[in-house]
């Protein structure tokens, strides 16, 4: 029999936003097990928030994700807004859905810059991060800021979208609708992308449902979830888009949802700016929020988040919860790598949604009898991945 | 039809709410829709279960959103967050501030285990039935019986006070 070995691999991690540990029982080439540790970039923001007002809970929660920001701040001001029963004007419903989808846009974009770059197909990279570019500088035209937007405020939005900027931003909407379906084109049909992909990680609907998976996590397995559709929020109520949903199950299932995703965002965000309503960006909100307590989600860019919040009565919320959709996708991943090869740690841990933030790679081959260490850096075990693929 | 209009019709929503009262007229207390598509509920430790265990056959789509603890000071409070027949229900566990213990519900809904670690390490609350609450978000070195979310929690002993 082949000596067990275990893998570590993080805390400091590339392909995830956050630091993670992940300890992988190998037999041989085969993971046999895995145990994943949290925790390493855990940094009180819940409780930080308890000491903050509403307004300064806001600022701290926009900085949870750094891709993903307009949905925290989204989720936790429609929380925050049912309790003092707020309803936000039209026209302030629409702009987060603007926001929300060209964060979309970015998100899935950046996703397959990286997983092209785990699978060792750097053109891919290159490319679409490029293109990701063009949805920064929308961002930027919008809000000011390519990342942490801030266009969020308790009540509605902080900036408005005038004509010439929505024409502006409607000029690259087909731009980006030809490159995503180029790529959705290319990841199909590329000989390099079939070999990493296909049948890697399979995950079944009944896992997926277990686990509680969301997103296009869940969709690539056949799940029919969606907030924007299922339970809707700000304007998507009257949004023309279809959910995307694939039953393959494997890491290819994960990026046809999250490319075809794109087309669907790039439908809504021309609807959403060509009937902008007229109207205030915001109502008044109260400096004190009444006791309540409220649940919201909100179809982030790697599922559901969603976020609970607890007023007492004072400027300052009693209690905050944030369950951001890698919490709820990380444990069944775990799950789905066991029987898969080492070569596919990169590719599977980027499979939920990656963010290139972490510099710190260094993996550790234990020998479990001797203790005998070899350490790798992230870099080495990617370039062995694409080796071992090679052979 | 509009399409607005095509969209919620397609929203296939169950008074979930009423069925569980029918269900559990005597374990489920404190039932209340705030708005549609969100629904609250109490229920006691004993009966929690039997009720995940309805909520999630409830449909094919029902699924544990997460799980929150709350210290309300005079008790703990667990929310049990599903989505469940087109309704995000929430169920209280109200428990004894002393000692703080819930079942778990991992057998049913297996994306349960980090939840219930999470609230084990950050609010102190025991979850038994499902052998050691391996840490998840503290550290291997965290003294015993510091939870940081707990409110009268002030810091590590002999950290330092930022003011």
């Amino acid at each position: 029999m082949m000596a067990k070995y275990t893998l570590p691999v993080g805390p400091q991690h590339p392909a995830l936003k956050e630091p993670e540990s992940f300890w992988f029982k190998v037999e041989g080439e085969v993971i046999v097990d895995v145990d994943i540790r949290l925790g390493y970039n855990h940094r009180g923001i819940e409780k930080a928030c308890e000491s903050r007002n509403y307004i300064q809970c806001l600022y701290l929660i926009e900085r949870i994700c750094g891709i993903c920001s307009h949905s925290h701040t989204t989720a936790f001001a429609q929380c925050v807004e049912e309790i003092a029963g707020l309803e936000i004007p039209a026209r302030a419903k629409y702009i987060r859905v603007i926001v929300g989808e060209l964060e979309r846009l970015h998100s899935h974009l950046l996703w397959l810059g990286v997983a092209g770059h785990e699978i060792g197909f750097d053109t891919l990279f290159m490319y679409s991060w490029r293109d990701r570019e063009a949805v920064l500088d929308l961002l930027e035209l919008i809000t000011g800021n390519r990342v942490n937007y801030a266009i969020n405020t308790i009540g509605g939005v902080r900036r408005d979208i005038d004509g010439p900027k929505r024409e502006q931003i409607l000029s690259q909407l087909d731009l980006l609708a030809d490159r995503a379906k180029f790529y959705a084109d290319l990841v199909t049909t590329d000989s390099t992308c079939l070999a990493r992909l296909e049948n890697v990680a399979k995950f079944s609907a009944e896992q997926a449902r277990a686990f509680g998976t969301v997103g296009p996590t869940a969709r690539a397995s056949g799940i029919d979830l969606d907030v924007r559709r299922d339970d809707p929020y700000a304007a998507y109520g009257e949004m023309p888009f279809k959910v995307i949903i694939s039953d393959r199950g494997d890491l290819l299932g994960r990026a046809i949802v999250r490319l075809e995703e794109i087309g669907e965002s790039i439908k809504i965000l021309k609807y959403a700016l060509q009937n902008l309503p007229d109207g205030p960006l915001t109502v008044k909100a109260p400096r004190k929020v009444p006791a309540g307590e409220a649940v919201s989600r909100y179809e982030a860019p790697r599922g559901e988040d969603i976020h609970y919040v607890r007023a007492d009565g004072s400027d300052h919320p009693e209690r905050v919860k944030v369950r951001a959709p890698t919490m709820a996708n990380i444990y069944a991943i775990g799950e789905s790598m066991k029987g898969s090869y080492v070569a596919d740690i990169p590719i599977i841990i980027a499979s939920i949604d990656p963010c290139f933030s972490c510099t710190d790679r260094m993996i550790k081959i234990v020998r479990q009898e001797s203790g005998e260490a070899r350490t790798m850096t992230w870099e080495e075990l990617r370039q062995y991945g694409i080796r071992w693929y090679q052979q | 039809m509009s399409f607005a209009e095509q969209q919620q019709s397609d929203l296939s929503r169950k008074d979930i709410l009423a069925d569980l009262c029918a269900q559990f007229p005597d374990e489920v207390s404190g039932a209340v829709s705030t708005r549609p598509g969100r629904a609250w509920a109490e229920v006691s430790k004993e009966a929690l279960h039997r009720v995940v265990e309805f909520l999630l056959g409830c449909d094919d789509k029902a699924y544990l959103s997460t799980i929150t603890a709350v210290d309300a000071q005079e008790e703990f409070q667990v929310l049990y967050h599903f989505w469940a027949g087109g309704t995000e229900v929430t169920l209280r566990v109200k428990l004894d501030h002393n000692n703080p213990v819930v079942p778990t519900i991992m057998d049913l809904a297996p994306g349960a285990n980090f939840y219930e670690r999470e609230i084990h390490d950050l609010m102190g609350i025991e979850v038994t039935g499902r052998g050691e609450l391996k840490r998840l978000i503290v550290t291997d070195d965290w003294p015993e019986g510091n939870h940081p979310l707990r409110k009268d929690w002030k810091g590590l002993p002999g950290g330092e006070d930022d003011g």
